[in-house]
């Protein structure tokens, strides 16, 4: 993915109001320092509503009972209720050992589940940067770029005059 | 049926609560890190020797000549504070907060001319990276690994 292509996706999650707040703050300072991207933020955040009302009136003009006469015709075979796939399901239980192995097949099934959520809970699915806080100097603003499942995040800060410092 | 003496139960129950912390990770307490101060240019193109393991991580915006100026290892125990000087009067300081579930926290402020400029909050699994970049020509970047 292109930079044009990411700034305008972190624009829309912006605009939708999908950033978290540190992403947002970081966003918004970003928008106040660069007027174009302000204009873009603000067209794309009039555009969203009109798009929405088009859509809407598209998914009401469709009538329901033509569509579901279309759908009926091609249902042609009878096919067995949930209650009775159910019952036939439970004649494995007449076969001890068929019983015990579709027993232990859900229960390994049940424990790699469950092994898998905690180490993603515990280890992996967490974003590695928490919250950013600014400081004294308006001029700061930081990008975050992560990858969870390796484990890096990097902290872009602009801002900061480098040049004296060395 | 004879019925469990209480005393019993508690004693057992005692171990078994000694057992659990004495299972508990030791350096829960402590973090162990290893950060690289890094100078980076536009102009050129090399890779310092020292830094080919995180080539990956840091390029990007541009940036094509890396240059170790020093590194550093050292272990802080929870809510210790050490600092980094990356260059002149930009410095980083990096808190210990805690360890969750393999997780360690830690803060890192960036600091220039003894003034906040930003403070980011981390969490990351032991083993992770995190690099922090402040932009510019040149510029400095930092790479925050715990062991």
């Amino acid at each position: 993915m292109d930079k044009a292509t990411r700034l305008e996706i972190e624009i829309g999650r912006y605009v939708d109001g999908e950033m978290s707040g540190a992403e947002r703050t970081a966003m918004e300072r970003r928008l106040d320092a660069d007027p174009e991207l302000r204009r873009i933020a603000d067209e794309l955040k009039a555009i969203r509503p009109r798009v929405a009302e088009a859509v809407g009136a598209a998914a009401g003009s469709i009538e329901g009972e033509p569509l579901w006469r279309g759908v009926a015709e091609h249902i042609t075979a009878r096919r067995p209720s949930p209650l009775e796939a159910f019952r036939g399901g439970l004649r494995v239980f007449l076969y001890p050992r068929m019983a015990a192995a579709v027993a232990t097949v859900v229960i390994l099934l049940g424990l790699f589940i469950l092994v898998t959520q905690i180490t993603d809970r515990g280890a992996v699915a967490q974003p590695i940067v928490r919250e950013i806080e600014y400081g004294e100097n308006p001029n700061v603003v930081a990008v975050v770029e992560e990858n969870i499942s390796a484990g890096t995040a990097v902290v872009w800060i602009d801002g900061i005059d480098t040049r004296e410092v060395d | 049926m004879r019925r469990a003496r209480p005393y019993i139960t508690f004693a057992a129950l005692a171990g078994v609560a000694v057992a659990l912390l004495a299972a508990a990770p030791a350096h829960a307490q402590q973090a162990q890190f290893e950060v690289i101060v890094v100078k980076a240019t536009k102009d050129g193109d090399s890779m310092d020797p020292a830094l080919a393991n995180y080539a990956h991580l840091l390029k990007g915006k541009g940036y094509t000549n890396f240059q170790k100026l020093r590194s550093t290892s050292f272990t802080l125990a929870k809510g210790s504070t050490r600092t980094i000087t990356i260059a002149g009067s930009l410095k980083a300081e990096i808190t210990y907060e805690s360890e969750v579930n393999d997780r360690v926290a830690f803060k890192c402020r960036v600091l220039k001319g003894g003034k906040e400029q930003l403070k980011i909050n981390y969490s990351v699994p032991r083993g992770g990276k995190t690099l922090v970049v402040v932009t510019g020509t040149p510029a400095y970047m930092l790479i925050i690994e715990i062991r």
